[in-house]
Parts: C-alpha cells; sequence; structure tokens
C-alpha cells in the first residue's frame, strides 16, 4: 500500500514533466515511421506487424532514453532531495524503484499509446487479439528494453561524469541493439539473452526475428528463458546504480 | 530525547576532520547549533539524521545507540529535517509534496496525512498556495515548503539547518515561535548563524569550533562569558585596535563602537553583554 | 578574447572529446585495416562515424543547460546569451574540425562508409552543425538537459535512419536540413535575448 502511494505520488511528479513527454511522444512516432518504413516491415495490418513495431519502438526509444536517465539516481543531490529523502526509515532503493517505475510509465506511455492505436486499427478489421497482443508486446518486448536501457544510463551515470555517462550508455545501448552477429565480434543479437525481444517475438509471437538465430529458430522455452534474463539485467542493473550512488553520497 | 555524543570523529578522504573527538550532552528543548562556516554542524546533523556515518565514535539517542541500523531506523519514524539547501520537487503543489513527504514517514492513512499537510501549510502562511506547483513560489515560500515538511509526523527529534535564511521578518518571527512551542516536548536542533533567533528561542547552546566542541551548555553561560567585558565607546573617528568589534553606529560626531575586550579606549561605557557578545568573547578566547 | 578564453578553460575538457574521440575512431581503422576484409570493416565503420554526431548533441546539451548563474549573468553586460552562443561555438567549432580530420583519417584509410570523394566531407560536418543547431533550439526553448539530451538523439536518429537512407546525395542530404538547423537556430539565438524569459525559467520570481 505504502509502495503503491509513493508509486502514485512519483508518477505525478513525472506526470507532470512536460519536456518528457514533448520529447517521447516525437520520439515514438519516428520509431513508429520506421518501423512502417523499414524494408523488413510486415504492415500493421496483423500481429506480426504489431510486435514488429513493438521491438523497433523497443530500439529506437531505448536508444534515447539511454542517452537521457544517466541522473536518474543522482538528481536529488543537486536539489538535495536526496539528504531528506535519506532521513526516511524506508530504505532509499524502494524510494527510488518508486522513481524509475514513474520515469518507465511515462516512458513507455507514448509508444504504447502507438502500440493501441494500432490494436484499434486492427480490431476494425477484425483481429479481436490485437489489443490484448499490443498490451503483451509493451510488457514483454518494449518494457524490458526500456528498462534496461533506462538501468545502464542510471549506472553510468552513478559512477561516470553525466556527459560520459549519456555516451557510453548510448553506445552501449546501440552495441546491445545493433551489432549484427554477422561480425566476429561478441553480440547477444541472435542468441537468447538478446534484449531487443527476438526470442519472445519468434518464440510466443511467432514472428520473423530481427537477427537470424545462431542455433535454428527461437523456442517458447528461449523467449522463457530471454524474459528471465532481462528481468535478472534489469535488477543487477538498477541494484549496482543504487549501490554506486548510495558509496558516492557517502563520500560527499 | 536526550542525546548524548561520544568521542565522535567524521574523516573525508583528503580533507580535515569534520569532527574531531567530539563529545557533547545535548538535552530535552530547543538547543542552538551555532559556529563558523566548516565548524562540523552541518556534518553533525547529517550523522544524527543517520545520513552518513561517522569514522569513529557513537551517539546516543534516550540510551539507543545508532550505530545499530534498527535503532537508525526507529530514529527516522520520529525524526523531521530541514537541509540547508534544498529544492522541493517543482511540478508538485507544496500540498502533494507534504503528502510525499508523509508516505516517506510511513504515514499510512492519506487522511491523517492529508489533514496534517493542510494544518503544517497554515501554521507556515501557505494555505493560500497549497495547490500551485512549487516551482511558481518565492524562494522563502519554498522555504517555508521545507520547514512544513520538516513537522510532518510531529518528530519527537527535529533537526533544522538555516531554517530562516530567506524568510521575511514576519515569518522569521512565525517560525521562531512556531520552534519554541515545539521545543516544549520534544528535541529541536537548530543551526543557525543568526544569533538573534538562538538567543530568542534556545536555552541550551553549542558551539563547534574545527570539529570540537568549544562550549555546550545554557546560552546564559556563553553570555556570560562576555560579561564584564562588553563595552560601547564613545564616537570616534578610527576603529579601536586589538578589540573585537560587535558592532558600530554611524554617528554625527564620529562613529560609535560596540566592542569586547578587557582593555577597553578610554571614556568607553561597559554594557550588559548579549549572546553575540558571548560568542565572539569565545572565538576570541580561543 | 578574454571571455571566450575563460569559457575555453571551463569546456576543455569537452572540447578535447571529439578529437579523443577521432583518435580512437582512427587507430580502430588502422587496426582493423590489417586483420578484417573491407567489407567487414565498412559496417564497423558506418556506427563508429556516427559516434561524433551523438557525442557532439550530447555534449551541446550538456553545456547549454544546468548553469547555476544565469541570472547572475543576465545582471551583467554580457548577458546571458553571449554566453550561451559562445559556448555553443567552441563545442561545435571543436566537433567540426576533429568530424573534419576523421573523415580525412578515413577517406585516405579508404574506409569512409559511401565514399563520393571529398564532397562526403559535408555528411559528417553537416550532421555535426545541424544537430547541433537544433540541439540549441531546444536548451534554450526548454533550458533542461535531460531533453535536451533526449531531442538531440531524436534529431540524430531521424537524420541517420530516416532522412539519410532515402536523400544520398551528399550536397541535397545535408542543404535542406542545415537551412532548417540553422533557421532554428537564428529562432534560439532570438527566443535568447529575452532576459526576462531566461530568469523566469531558472529562478523563483
Amino acid at each position: 500500500m505504502r509502495m503503491l502511494s509513493l508509486v502514485r505520488i512519483t508518477l505525478l511528479m513525472f506526470y507532470r514533466h512536460k519536456a518528457l513527454w514533448i520529447a517521447s511522444i516525437p520520439l515514438a512516432l519516428f520509431a513508429l515511421f520506421l518501423a512502417y518504413a523499414s524494408p523488413m516491415s510486415p504492415g500493421f495490418s496483423n500481429i506480426h506487424g504489431l510486435v514488429f513495431t513493438g521491438q523497433v519502438l523497443a530500439i529506437f526509444t531505448s536508444l534515447a532514453y539511454a542517452a537521457s536517465f544517466s541522473n536518474l539516481m543522482t538528481a536529488g543531490r543537486r536539489t538535495g532531495m536526496d539528504e531528506l529523502e535519506s532521513t526516511s526509515p524506508l530504505p532509499m532503493a524502494a524510494i527510488r524503484s518508486a522513481h524509475v517505475l514513474g520515469a518507465w510509465v511515462i516512458c513507455i506511455s507514448s509508444s504504447l499509446l502507438f502500440l493501441v492505436l494500432i490494436a484499434v486499427y486492427q480490431i476494425f478489421r477484425g483481429n479481436g487479439m490485437a489489443m490484448l497482443a499490443a498490451l503483451a508486446v509493451a510488457l514483454v518486448i518494449l518494457s524490458p528494453s526500456m528498462l534496461i536501457a533506462m538501468g545502464i544510463s542510471a549506472l553510468l551515470g552513478a559512477l561516470l561524469p553525466t556527459i560520459l555517462a549519456r555516451i557510453l550508455a548510448v553506445l552501449a545501448w546501440a552495441w546491445l541493439a545493433f551489432y549484427t552477429p554477422l561480425l566476429p565480434l561478441p553480440t547477444l543479437n541472435g542468441g537468447p539473452l538478446s534484449v531487443i525481444g527476438d526470442p519472445i517475438a519468434q518464440g510466443w509471437f511467432h514472428t520473423n526475428p530481427m537477427y537470424v538465430p545462431a542455433n535454428g529458430p527461437f523456442t517458447v522455452q528461449s523467449g522463457v528463458i530471454s524474459l528471465l534474463w532481462q528481468v535478472c539485467i534489469i535488477l543487477l542493473l538498477f541494484t549496482g546504480a543504487n549501490i554506486a550512488s548510495n558509496h558516492i553520497k557517502a563520500r560527499v | 530525547m536526550f542525546i548524548s555524543i561520544d568521542h565522535l570523529t567524521k574523516d573525508f578522504r583528503g580533507r580535515p576532520a569534520a569532527l574531531n573527538d567530539l563529545t557533547v550532552d545535548l538535552p530535552q528543548g530547543m538547543i542552538g547549533l551555532i559556529g563558523p562556516n566548516g565548524a562540523g554542524k552541518t556534518t553533525l546533523m547529517r550523522i544524527l539524521t543517520g545520513i552518513i556515518k561517522p569514522t569513529k565514535g557513537k551517539i546516543f539517542i534516550d540510551g539507543q545507540d545508532l550505530s545499530s541500523p534498527a535503532n537508525r531506523r526507529n530514529l527516522k519514524r520520529h525524526l523531521g529535517y530541514l537541509p540547508q539547501h534544498i529544492t522541493p520537487y517543482e511540478n508538485l503543489s507544496p500540498l502533494e509534496f507534504l503528502d510525499y513527504i508523509g508516505i516517506l514517514k510511513m504515514i499510512e492513512n492519506k487522511r491523517a496525512r492529508q489533514e496534517q499537510a493542510h494544518t503544517l501549510l497554515e501554521q507556515v502562511g501557505l494555505e493560500d498556495v497549497m495547490n500551485q506547483p512549487i516551482g511558481g513560489l518565492s524562494g522563502g515560500m519554498r522555504r517555508r515548503v521545507g520547514i512544513a515538511q520538516a513537522l510532518m509526523g510531529d518528530p519527537r527529534l527535529l533537526v533544522v539547518d538555516e531554517p530562516t535564511a530567506g524568510l521575511d521578518p514576519e515569518e522569521r518571527m512565525r517560525f521562531r515561535t512556531l520552534l519554541a512551542q515545539l521545543g516544549q516536548d520534544r528535541t529541536v536542533i537548530l543551526s543557525t548563524h543568526i544569533l538573534d533567533d538562538v538567543a530568542q528561542t534556545c536555552p541550551w547552546v553549542c558551539v563547534l569550533r574545527c570539529g570540537r566542541n568549544q562550549y555546550d551548555g545554557p546560552t546564559e553561560g556563553l553570555i556570560h562569558e562576555a560579561a564584564g567585558h562588553t563595552w560601547i565607546t564613545p564616537p570616534i573617528a578610527a576603529p579601536p585596535n586589538n578589540v573585537t568589534i560587535i558592532n558600530a553606529e554611524p554617528t554625527p560626531q564620529g562613529t560609535r563602537y560596540r566592542i569586547v575586550t578587557d582593555t577597553p579606549p578610554a571614556g568607553s561605557v561597559e554594557t550588559a553583554p548579549n549572546l553575540e557578545d558571548g560568542y565572539m568573547a569565545l572565538a576570541s578566547e580561543r | 578574447m578574454a571571455f571566450v578564453g575563460i569559457q575555453l578553460k571551463r569546456l576543455y575538457r569537452l572540447a578535447l572529446l571529439p578529437f579523443i574521440l577521432t583518435a580512437g575512431i582512427l587507430l580502430a581503422g588502422f587496426v582493423l585495416e590489417g586483420i578484417w576484409s573491407l567489407s567487414r570493416i565498412r559496417p564497423v565503420m558506418m556506427v563508429l562515424t556516427q559516434v561524433p554526431v551523438i557525442a557532439a548533441g550530447l555534449s551541446t546539451a550538456f553545456v547549454l543547460n544546468d548553469d547555476p548563474i544565469v541570472e547572475l549573468t543576465e545582471s551583467t553586460p554580457t548577458g546571458w546569451r553571449k554566453v550561451q552562443v559562445t559556448r555553443l561555438l567552441i563545442i561545435t567549432g571543436a566537433f567540426l574540425a576533429a568530424a573534419g580530420l576523421l573523415f580525412i583519417g578515413l577517406h585516405m584509410m579508404r574506409l569512409w562508409p559511401r565514399d563520393m570523394g571529398w564532397v562526403s566531407i559535408i555528411s559528417p560536418v553537416g550532421s555535426i552543425f545541424i544537430v547541433n543547431c537544433l540541439v540549441f533550439l531546444i536548451a534554450v526553448f526548454t533550458m533542461s538537459k535531460p531533453t535536451s539530451s533526449l531531442a538531440s538523439m531524436a534529431i540524430w536518429l531521424f537524420l541517420c535512419f530516416i532522412w539519410d537512407p532515402y536523400i544520398t546525395d551528399p550536397v541535397r542530404q545535408r542543404l535542406i536540413p542545415l537551412f532548417i538547423a540553422a533557421a532554428g537556430a537564428i529562432f534560439g539565438w532570438n527566443m535568447c535575448g529575452d532576459a526576462e524569459r531566461n530568469v523566469a525559467k531558472v529562478a523563483a520570481l
């Protein structure tokens, strides 16, 4: 109940962050255009289209979020709010989780809005499952990717100078999202540890993956492994960011 | 709450010790914490509020050792804190911000939080703007939001760092009265450079210098340090040498100085000391 | 000159960043040239040559926001606009110079992606100019570091994934966005001259 109240009020904070909306809506629109214009695009008229759009949104919007959330754990240091929040009997990890959730809800909202619009279009064309699929795509493909990008940004932001953290976070996400398995360098793409939703897209929604799987098509199990793996990374990234942030604060 | 600080030291890497073997007992009631910049006041308050941990030494609050995480957590339930520099979330209204602080202080009942927030905002004179975004409020109003948040949850220990900085005279007096009322049945630690605020509200005072305890005891005792050493000079052209000048009052005949010294210039008249005189007398003793 | 000097002193680390990136990318190109075939290096270079553009946008967003002394600066004869424009010029100048060097190095190693001769220099130089001008506008408009950073990424995404793949002629590819960016920068320059707006954005009035 307490956590819910905390999330409610942090949501209000981020909801009123006009600048975040101003930037995230055109960003989602760009990604939508890319999803439509891509030669790989299956169009918007079926579940495959929804999944593909979800993946494109996950790749491109996350690239921008990787650049913008490097102060997610450290902004309070400048305003003194960190000091005040530290005097609460609630653990800082809980307070920061609420902030992460607040930011995530706003970031995903614009992408979700477009997925829902595509789903409505599909419902009118007779696809009754479209809305459910849109929500599922947002939950299992879009959300983990976004949270990973935000987590990378937050962790690097807690460890490094902001500008360096932003650039490195973008590069880290670009490597995770774009690095092709065709080059002889390690990459997560093409395997079950990919963070852009390929194993889930193919394993659960039976669509074509963006990167050809190295060891045969992804299965339902690959999807489960992929999701669990992404949840682990998210937890690790934010726990690391929280610890790094506390450690730096203790030195101030 | 009775606070006992026992041989407390805090070192920050590459800097001189912020607190250096500080030992002091602070009774219940209003306590003024004064000292020059860099004396260690803010560090002491951060340790008292559980934000940072000491390098050495212990703090006991009502006999409970603060080095235990459980005791620290328990203290935080009864703590109100106003940091020196705080910018409350600008896109929340004062009412919403206090609600947020109420949640952080684990006040479960939403209605109780809202009622408390209303009452406190009225007490600090923000009832007309309680629903406007904090970003649109003046600096003094934001400071009052900070004061109100420190009082959320009816804390038994209140730690306030420079609370009256930026307040207009009317609000300063109102806040002083409020603090004095609160200090009747709880411990309030007031850190400030405005000695008048301490003189008006704190029966007990602690003076820190270079991380050490230079004085702790009744405020009257600190004032007494300057008894027999406080003088008003006749109007003179140049300031007297080798004395501590407290203030200067220009007159048509020259400037009249209030000084603390053992050897006043000829014609000086002894006067009753105040807290500023006592503080300066103590400072010149070191 | 003293004014530029003091800004340069404050920003010199960031002004060095593009040259460090350029050196790193050239070194990567030099090393890879010895081990991989050209067809393998090109996709890597396509990614690496975008790094300075991303860094330019993020650096500009970084230097143009969160200055604690806007109000103080507006109270001096210099004014906030001159400070912002000087910072923009320093960062943009450094990134443009480094982009030029990067192009020359990779062009001579025959590693520049989609190389159409010396005219292709307009591609990295133009990208940086466009991104920085538009980030300047956004920074003046929002005075928010996260939003300016997000916007810098959005502008780069637009250029890299929507505009450039479809408009392949290097001159046409850069000319239209360059005009739009310059217009945006002039608009931002005008907006930045409004002292009251600048102060109201950052200080409680």
